[in-house]
């Protein structure tokens, strides 16, 4: 069985993290054309299509999320690890949860 | 309405007044909210449909079917009030556009990772390989004799200690494990004379544990234990029939031994202070209420349903051959009587799911080495083998007993310096944190989970191992959607699971 999958809609890591873990019991090949990636193997049952289109969503929202939180992770773990190294603020400086100095037109 | 002030107007002292007083309620509604953005998160599929949304710092959510689509479209609108006020407050996203907010995070992932920074705080020295017991899922060889060849020597025990008590942690538990430590009891002796000695002029404070069958126990043993102030573990299997089936000796009469060593141990030096632990063989599989009702016998509240370790001689043992789902069918079954007897009153908990709710539940983390990122090896354990070799974990040694000398990292005539440039430490770096391997990295229950470095070598000849036939994979994703699909489905679960991390 072939999948054909939009490269416009789908991020090759998405497929990857799917295939990863559906290879335990299927040998999935990836293959690349100009604006679809093709996924073939010959196990495949349309149930066996269907969960793993739907384990592939997840994993295409997992990526979205990477994408846009990737770079705060790494500040985070950064000063985790590292408090000394990046100061996010001043000592004595005030933290404004509640954007009181934004109100006050700060 | 609120005047507008500059900053430098308001002064200090207007500030943290400005600060520290409550605001009108309507104040805080009207929060920046319709422009936030996304912290780092995963989620999973709940089998009632919700999603289970888990922070990088282990905070977790379920929320109804779809939020995690409304909110990488920013669809504010279709989240209700109080789900956005909890995503906010569990981190998982933020409504300032303010760096400084990330403090919070940042302090959170690092109380998280608090083992990471430590070295390790558990020395167990393997005083003797000798035993009287012949159990047949033991994963390290045993001996019945020859006293000279399998015991410590004094000098290397010395060497050992020396290095314990050269290693960077104030507070240290020094373990002694077997065979049966206690065939070797004057020379436990020994080292606990040596370690005091020693251990006051670094001052530094160290707590003693002697693990036993039970079997050589006897009241001078205890008053010693008594004096020292050392704990007791011991092996307890379950009911009579399997623990004397798993764990063989002449006479058949390992059960009765444990029997009348726990309730000399409880007279002698306290029931706070002695604790058993149970290993699961196939045996074991369909009796999880009577071995758990084997530890309520002896007054436990608690017990550790543990699958055995594929190491060493349980590789080869029939008894000892189960698969993952076999062990976790027997943990499910264990948990719902567990959570039965919580129902009625009686507090009683299951030691694992207990590590994983410290960890789901709090800011804080067990320090358990299986379940640490970065791996619990060198930050959390070291064992010194009768020979005087050095190992990474207790795993590592049984991975030895089969030649296989890879965590190995020296001796006890080495110096840490030598011992720490090993170059298998720096292969742990990589294969012990589990935010950057395959599969675990985009895996929603990461922050709660280790990497285990040791079990996929010695299982699938690879460090970083292969998630999708990885038994602890297996058995950790497993046991966490039980914990969480009981959270979900059984109205009453999060209260008897938060009554287990608070001790109460």
């Amino acid at each position: 069985m072939i999948v054909t999958l939009q490269k416009s809609i789908y991020n090759i890591k998405a497929i990857r993290n799917t295939v990863y873990w559906f290879s335990k019991n299927f040998e999935i090949l990836i293959s690349e054309q100009s604006d679809v990636f093709e996924l073939s193997c010959a196990e495949f049952s349309e149930k066996n299509k269907k969960e793993f289109i739907q384990s592939l969503n997840d994993f295409s929202l997992r990526e979205q999320i990477n994408i846009e939180t990737k770079d705060i992770k790494n500040l985070v773990i950064s000063k985790a690890f590292y408090p000394d190294l990046i100061k996010f603020k001043d000592i004595g400086e005030f933290d404004d949860p509640v954007n009181i100095f934004k109100r006050n037109g700060n | 309405m609120t005047p507008l002030i500059s900053l430098k107007e308001m002064g200090i002292n207007n500030i943290r007044k400005e600060f520290r007083k409550f605001q009108k309620l309507q104040f805080y509604d009207d929060l920046d909210s319709n422009s936030f953005s996304l912290l780092p998160f995963n989620f999973k599929r709940l089998n009632s449909g919700r999603q289970l949304i888990i922070s990088m710092v282990g905070d977790y959510l379920i929320v109804p079917n779809g939020t995690v689509e409304n909110l990488l479209k920013k669809n504010i609108e279709n989240i209700d009030k109080s789900l956005y006020y909890d995503l906010l407050s569990n981190h998982v996203v933020s409504d300032s556009h303010d760096i400084k907010s990330l403090e919070l995070l940042a302090n959170r992932y690092r109380a998280k990772k608090t083992n990471a920074f430590n070295f390790a705080q558990l020395h167990i020295f393997v005083i003797t390989l000798r035993c009287e017991h012949t159990c047949q899922y033991c994963q390290v060889s045993r001996v019945s004799q020859n006293k000279e060849k399998f015991d410590f020597s004094h000098l290397n025990l010395y060497k050992g200690i020396n290095l314990m008590l050269a290693s960077p942690e104030n507070n240290i538990t020094m373990e002694f494990q077997g065979g049966e430590a206690l065939l070797a009891f004057d020379l436990i002796k020994d080292a606990i004379s040596y370690t005091k000695e020693k251990a006051r002029l670094v001052n530094k404070k160290i707590n003693y544990v002697i693990c036993t069958n039970l079997a050589p126990i006897n009241d001078e043993i205890l008053e010693y234990c008594k004096l020292e102030k050392i704990l007791v573990s011991c092996s307890l299997d379950g009911h009579e029939e399997l623990h004397n089936e798993n764990r063989k000796r002449p006479g058949r009469n390992s059960y009765s031994l444990v029997e009348k060593g726990l309730n000399l141990s409880f007279d002698i030096v306290g029931r706070e202070n002695v604790s058993a632990l149970m290993t699961t063989t196939t045996l074991s599989l369909e009796h999880p209420i009577k071995i758990i009702d084997e530890y309520r016998k002896f007054g436990f509240n608690s017990v550790f349903l543990r699958p055995i370790s594929p190491y060493g001689f349980a590789t080869k043992n029939k008894n000892s051959n189960y698969q993952t789902n076999e062990f976790i069918k027997f943990y499910n079954k264990g948990l719902d009587y567990i959570l039965e007897l919580n129902r009625k009153g009686e507090y009683f908990k299951e030691t694992y799911t207990a590590i994983l709710l410290k960890k789901i539940l709090t800011a804080f983390s067990e320090n358990y080495v299986d379940l640490m990122s970065p791996s619990g090896l060198i930050n959390s354990v070291i064992v010194y083998d009768y020979d005087g070799k050095i190992f990474l974990s207790d795993e590592a040694r049984m991975l030895a007993q089969m030649k296989d000398f890879t965590f190995q990292i020296g001796t006890v005539n080495d110096s840490w310096e030598k011992l720490l440039n090993n170059p298998i430490i720096e292969k742990i770096g990589d294969a012990g944190v589990n935010d950057y391997m395959a599969g675990c990295s985009t895996c929603a229950y990461n922050i709660y989970c280790g990497a285990d470095p040791v079990l996929h070598h010695a299982t699938q000849g690879d460090m970083y191992g292969f998630r999708p036939e990885s038994s602890f994979c297996q058995r950790n994703m497993s046991v966490l959607d039980i914990i969480f699909e009981k959270i979900d489905s059984e109205p009453d679960a999060l209260d008897i699971f938060k009554s287990w991390v608070n001790n109460e």
